[in-house]
């Protein structure tokens, strides 16, 4: 059976999160990850050691850091210090970062698929109380150590969608943080199974988690808000991963067309069901843990709840982990 | 008089977290964090001393913004006090520049340092003040003559001198202090019953730094270019102070860039800044690396009590 945790994203109060923090134990929550929203709302660290402090004995990860937009040494501080803090909780969730958020802030990578495995690298090496010299297109470091007395384990996830990062996630994380459609997801998986297992690690080694938006209608939430959610992923979505999907392929590109011209509200009339379900977990409690249940038999280890939230997005989350655990036979 | 610590050096986080805990205790008005080059992360290890200490103020800094986007800053500062109150000040500075040099992170033009400080300063400033942030103190930590008289533009200032006459040198150049604006200063300190102190390389290495960081002006103002010279060589070659660099100043120029004293020599050291008109020390390196040493700032604070 696969794990269900709760997502949260930087750009939401630190009363929700801490309300999430507090209760993510009790609800049946495995665990809690966080996801930078770049330069809004809350910091990701101290919202991570927020979130250490405030729960209890579950896993908190970043879900992604993009490792660009911050010093390599202030990843490889913060995350030892949030790990200690967690007392061995924590799981550094990093990735490049989206393209856009990026060039936003000047930043630009020739080789993204090089520098994050650099940087993954040299996180580790420095984890492992090494001195660490290297040159690389996103980090400089000179003679330059965390000055551990021993080495820390932090569990590396990545956050990664094209095929040559899937497979270096495949070769060196420990876990990846997946999202996109359900036809994508299947391949995803498989690009990472077979990634690992030709690198000699066995097929279960990569922990697979799926983080897709949670959208459940049956607590206040009006399915207007869902059209517009999965309106806005619908209009992230490469073409690559578009071309994979069963679906009809101007349908999408027509909602994609409107979003460019008028927004997300202009384009929630041309999301039917079909859509709904291929770019989202939305639905009664029934039809959502169906669709975690899909997940798992395709090869996910960890399915996460939300965002967004919205109506009453406590109950709704209580009720789906009570639904969780019923189908656990706890 | 506030008096001050700054924590986080080299330390585990369960260890920073003890001694924040006896410092809070025993009447410490002020716990700074400090970040890089601290192998911890200031801003999440303030987090969990917020979440173990009562009473005390909690510094974050020094924290560079070379190292931090001014929108980095603001949003660590406001979600600190959005989780746990308004218990937060920020000291900013430019930080050590061959340890930021090793990490990649160039000063660039020397001449708009100054400037480019200032700018982010006002800019997180008017930033934390625009979301209603508006009990943070945003300090700056200052040394040169520029900066110095800089710091005007932020909530208050703490000076990397110990010896009083440098302190009011640079009081000097503050000229009139506006209302509300704080002045402290930042002494590597060593407090204990018996000092050693030509025995304490911790101690010794803290004001190696401070001396290795000034600037040609306060070298001259000062009369310390002959002295100084054999150590500026030493580091120019070496890229990081060692043992030669610090040996290769004397004990008498030593003595002027750190405290090294008695719980009562302390004492008639901070009534010595009360006169000149400072508000804060805050106590640097390695008064805050152990936990006796920390007992015994607090030993001195009581003296204090009772004292004055």
């Amino acid at each position: 059976m696969y794990r269900a945790s709760v997502g949260l994203t930087t750009n939401m109060k630190a009363s929700a999160t801490g309300w999430v923090a507090r209760n993510a134990a009790d609800l049946g929550a495995d665990g809690i990850w966080i996801g930078e929203d770049i330069s809004l709302g809350q910091d990701p660290f101290v919202l991570a050691a927020a979130t250490l402090l405030q729960s209890r004995g579950i896993r908190v990860g970043t879900g992604i850091i993009p490792i660009a937009v911050h010093n390599i040494t202030t990843l490889a501080r913060a995350a030892v210090t949030l790990q200690e803090i967690g007392e061995g909780r924590f799981v550094f969730g990093a990735g490049i970062g989206g393209i856009q958020d990026l060039q936003r802030r000047d930043i630009k990578i020739r080789r993204p698929v090089t520098a994050l495995k650099e940087g993954v690298d040299v996180l580790r090496r420095l984890w492992q109380a090494e001195n660490v010299t290297r040159n690389a297109e996103i980090l400089h470091l000179q003679d330059y150590s965390l000055r551990l007395r021993k080495p820390v384990e932090i569990p590396v996830f990545l956050g990664v969608r094209g095929p040559q990062m899937l497979k270096l996630a495949g070769r060196i994380a420990d876990g990846v943080i997946l999202s996109g459609p359900f036809d994508y997801l299947r391949y995803a998986i498989e690009v990472i199974d077979k990634s690992s297992t030709e690198t000699g690690r066995k097929r279960d080694e990569v922990e697979k988690v799926v983080w897709l938006p949670t959208i459940p209608t049956f607590k206040g939430m009006k399915e207007k808000l869902a059209k517009r959610v999965v309106a806005i992923v619908v209009a992230d979505m490469p073409p690559p991963i578009l071309d994979m999907l069963q679906l009809n392929r101007e349908k999408l590109e027509r909602i994609q067309a409107q979003v460019a011209a008028n927004g997300p509200k202009a384009a929630a009339p041309l999301i039917d069901q079909e859509i709904m379900d291929m770019f989202a977990i939305s639905g009664n409690r029934e039809h959502m843990v169906d669709l975690f249940d899909e997940l798992g038999e395709m090869g996910a280890t960890e399915v996460v709840l939300g965002p967004p939230f919205s109506g009453e997005w406590r109950e709704a989350m209580s009720e789906i982990f009570e639904e969780i655990a019923l189908r656990r036979g706890v | 008089m506030n008096w001050g610590l700054a924590v986080n050096v080299y330390d585990t986080v369960h260890r920073i977290v003890e001694k924040c805990v006896i410092a809070d205790q025993g009447g410490i008005d002020w716990l700074w964090v400090t970040d890089f080059p601290a192998v911890r992360h200031a801003p999440s290890l303030a987090a969990i001393v917020a979440e173990n200490v009562k009473r005390s103020r909690i510094g974050v800094g020094l924290v560079s913004p070379l190292l931090y986007r001014p929108e980095q800053i603001v949003q660590f500062m406001s979600t600190l006090i959005d989780n746990y109150g308004e218990r937060f000040d920020l000291l900013i500075g430019p930080g050590d520049r061959p340890q930021l040099s090793r990490i990649g992170i160039e000063y660039g033009n020397i001449s708009m340092l100054v400037t480019r400080l200032v700018s982010d300063v006002t800019k997180i400033r008017d930033e934390l003040g625009q979301r209603g942030y508006d009990g943070v103190r945003v300090w700056l930590g200052a040394q040169g003559p520029k900066m110095i008289a800089a710091s005007i533009k932020a909530d208050g200032v703490l000076l990397n001198y110990t010896d009083p006459k440098m302190l009011k040198w640079a009081l000097s150049i503050l000229g009139e202090i506006p209302k509300g604006f704080q002045i402290g200063a930042f002494p590597p300190a060593l407090i204990t019953e018996n000092p050693d102190c030509s025995k304490e390389y911790g101690l010794r290495k803290s004001a190696a730094t401070v001396a290795m960081g000034l600037g040609q002006s306060v070298v001259s103002e000062f009369g310390l270019m002959d002295t100084l010279s054999a150590a500026r060589i030493s580091l120019k070659q070496k890229r990081s102070i060692d043992q030669d660099v610090v040996d290769a100043i004397d004990e008498a120029t030593l003595k002027r860039f750190a405290l090294c004293t008695t719980p009562e020599g302390a004492c008639n050291y901070i009534k010595i800044l009360e006169g000149i008109g400072l508000d804060m020390v805050t106590f640097g390196p390695p008064q805050g690396t152990s936990r006796k040493l920390v007992k015994n700032l607090v030993k001195t604070r009581v003296h204090w009590d009772d004292t004055v």
